[in-house]
């Protein structure tokens, strides 16, 4: 997965679908997805549990993340 | 409840500087849905009527629905309630960005301040736990600086601020959330500068239990396929609202404007005037529309935020600004006072009327420049926050003490309800919703609670009846707002939108039209079902919405704000110009209006919320 931070808004909803898909919550610190703001800057990380689903992909408003073929 | 909500509040009690995590009565969200409906029923619990807004004594409540923190599109609304000093009037103000969702995130739906603090401080809030921080070195600071320092300090925070305007106790002052939202036009930080709070810093690392996650997942995938329908999905993702700029021209275009004017205002605050400044566009968490954006002004090299490019060409076109950056710079300047940019034009625009009828001159007002311009709005806005000179301190005790410097016979220069400003004019736009309800909204005028279709131009009746059926409207009573002997009657529609707004704001869902508008009621329902498990019919669950309504007017008429307040201003009733905007009063379809008319829409819209009108 590769996260591009020049498309990123800072919706978090990466995120949300990760934690709601995989454990059942909206919760972002149980997110595979690791954001790390510098105030409205955001740069986003992924756990070593991230599968690839890539539903933070598909969820992605702005195609600022995407799974490398 | 299985989702949705905690069920808890944190008290903080600023005058011991205690905070505690309390359970508060399920009725509470179960009748009133949360966020604006569960506050109205809070914030008399801890409140007296008739309490000084300044005083410590005046309670701030905030609130944040069930669905807030969730991965339903757009649902990041904050809601606070407080007296506000502007009106008076206990107001329920709205806000977005990332406060909301941390408090959830703490597992928190309420936060309830009581008191005030010995010294400017700020407190910082990260799950159960509260932090009062002296804070003498970010007193004075502008919003922009306060929240910058607070991220650094807080890594991952959300944080309210409040600007110098709101420390000085102005009227006309608002805080902001993460330097892009607005929260509380009419005084929230005036309110929060009396108790010497400078900010709010949360930060949450839990989440927002889900009742049936995979409906939830289902109903949201349907939002966005939605989303990749929707024809102006491309403008709006590029420009937000400033995409539907033709739209807003023709509303912001000065009264008497040509087409060249048009043309001409257009290269100075349209799309390709805000591409050239457009540095990223930012979102409120979980917004698949984003709205705000990180701007980059060259002249002075400055990288600021803005909570809406459109806000800009707003003041941008009504004072008469040279182009977008004059413009951009100058709301990102009121932004960072702390000061509600409307109310300052409008400020600003009266002056301007007085300087031009030959009432007042440069010397009456202590050297404010009276020409068309930034000048006079940055001038007059320093003044304010500051509460520096005649000018300054009068203005800073909002319209009321403009009036009494210049005189009550000044106030036909001004279009004012319940002593705030009219933010639409209904001779320009036609009498819809939003127009409208600037007369019965127990805040005053305000910019979001009231939305329906008719904020879009020119729609035929029959699709006006097809989207107020979306909002929750039963048959009966769209008989009753689309009949004769209007076609459309906006007294009526306008019960609907008020409680269409209340259950966005009770639930957390962002209600400006680009969102909204891919909502309906019974997806609303099934959206509800899935976050909280909780099954209500639409019915049901509208008449909860409506009910939170009912107590927010309730509130305000044991205030002594009740229905008699609703009074039209003179100026609708006039032809003649006023602040640029100018022409005969008329409904949605262009046709006249007269005074007697809109008494009768009074009447007709406390008819259709069962009750008498006066």
């Amino acid at each position: 997965m590769i996260h591009n931070a020049a498309r990123c808004t800072g919706c978090r909803t990466c995120q949300l679908v990760c934690s709601l898909s995989h454990d059942g919550e909206c919760n972002p610190s149980l997110s595979r997805v690791v954001i790390l703001a510098e105030g409205l800057r955001i740069r986003a990380e992924f756990t070593p549990q991230c599968d690839e689903c890539a539903r933070c992909a598909r969820y992605c408003p702005y195609g600022a993340m995407v799974r490398e073929e | 409840m299985e989702g949705g909500y905690s069920g808890r509040l944190m008290l903080v009690d600023l005058s011991r500087g205690k905070a505690s995590i309390e359970s508060y009565p399920a009725e509470v969200a179960l009748d009133y849905l949360g966020g604006f409906g569960a506050n109205n029923r809070l914030f008399p619990e801890c409140s007296r009527p008739g309490t000084d807004p300044l005083s410590p004594q005046n309670p701030v409540v905030f609130g944040a629905g069930p669905l807030v923190g969730t991965t339903v599109p757009g649902s990041s609304r904050i809601m606070a309630n407080a007296r506000f000093p502007l009106t008076g009037a206990v107001a329920s103000a709205s806000g977005s960005m990332g406060m909301g969702a941390n408090l959830k995130w703490c597992g928190l739906d309420h936060l309830v301040l009581l008191g005030g603090l010995a010294q400017p401080s700020y407190v910082y809030i990260e799950d159960d736990r509260a932090e009062f921080v002296p804070a003498p070195s970010l007193w004075g600071r502008g919003i922009l600086e306060t929240t910058r320092s607070l991220w650094a300090s807080h890594p991952g925070s959300s944080v309210l601020a409040i600007g110098p305007a709101g420390e000085s106790a102005a009227y006309s002052s608002l805080a902001m959330i993460d330097a892009c939202a607005t929260l509380g036009r009419g005084g929230l930080a005036a309110v929060l500068g009396s108790k010497n709070l400078k900010a709010i810093v949360v930060k949450g690392s839990g989440g927002v239990k889900i009742a049936d996650p995979a409906r939830l997942q289902e109903l949201v995938k349907g939002l966005y396929e939605r989303l990749e329908r929707f024809d102006m999905r491309e403008a709006a993702a590029a420009l937000g609202m400033i995409g539907a700029w033709p739209m807003y021209a023709n509303q912001l275009m000065p009264h008497g404007s040509t087409a060249e004017d048009l043309q001409e205002l257009s290269e100075r605050f349209g799309p390709e005037a805000y591409l050239g400044l457009k540095k990223c566009r930012i979102s409120c968490p979980s917004c698949f529309l984003a709205d705000k954006d990180e701007l980059y002004l060259p002249r002075t090299g400055e990288n600021v935020y803005s909570t809406s490019f459109l806000n800009a060409a707003i003041i941008g076109c009504a004072l008469g600004m040279s182009d977008a950056e004059e413009a951009a710079s100058t709301l990102a300047f009121l932004d960072d006072l702390g000061l509600d940019f409307m109310t300052l034009s409008w400020q600003a625009a009266f002056l301007l009327e007085l300087h031009e009828r030959g009432m007042v001159t440069e010397a009456d007002v202590e050297g404010i420049p009276l020409v068309r311009g930034a000048g006079i709005l940055r001038e007059l806005a320093a003044r304010v926050a500051e509460r520096r000179g005649e000018v300054g301190r009068a203005f800073a005790r909002g319209w009321q003490g403009a009036l009494d410097l210049f005189g009550e016979d000044t106030r036909r220069f001004t279009m004012l309800v319940r002593g705030q400003d009219c933010l639409y004019d209904p001779r320009v736009s036609g009498l819809g919703t939003m127009e409208f309800e600037q007369l019965t909204s127990p805040r005053g005028p305000t910019s979001a609670s009231a939305g329906s279709a008719t904020y879009v131009p020119g729609l035929p009746e029959e699709r006006l009846r097809r989207l107020t059926a979306r909002m929750g409207a039963g048959e009966k009573a769209l008989d009753r707002i689309f009949s004769l002997p209007r076609s459309m009657n906006v007294g009526r529609l306008t019960r609907y939108s008020e409680d269409w707004f209340s259950l966005f704001s009770s639930l957390g869902i962002c209600n400006r039209y680009q969102i909204n508008r891919f909502y309906s009621a019974d997806l609303i329902r099934d959206l509800y079902a899935a976050v909280t498990g909780l099954k209500l019919e639409t019915e049901e669950m509208m008449e909860k919405a409506s009910a939170g309504w009912e107590l927010y007017r309730e509130l305000n008429a044991g205030e002594g704000l009740g229905s008699e307040m609703d009074i039209p201003p003179e100026a609708w009733f006039s032809e003649q110009p006023l602040w640029g905007r100018g022409g005969r009063l008329k409904d949605y379809f262009g046709n006249e209006l007269y005074r007697e008319d809109i008494l009768t829409l009074l009447d007709d819209y406390y008819d259709e919320r069962g009750r008498k009108h006066g």
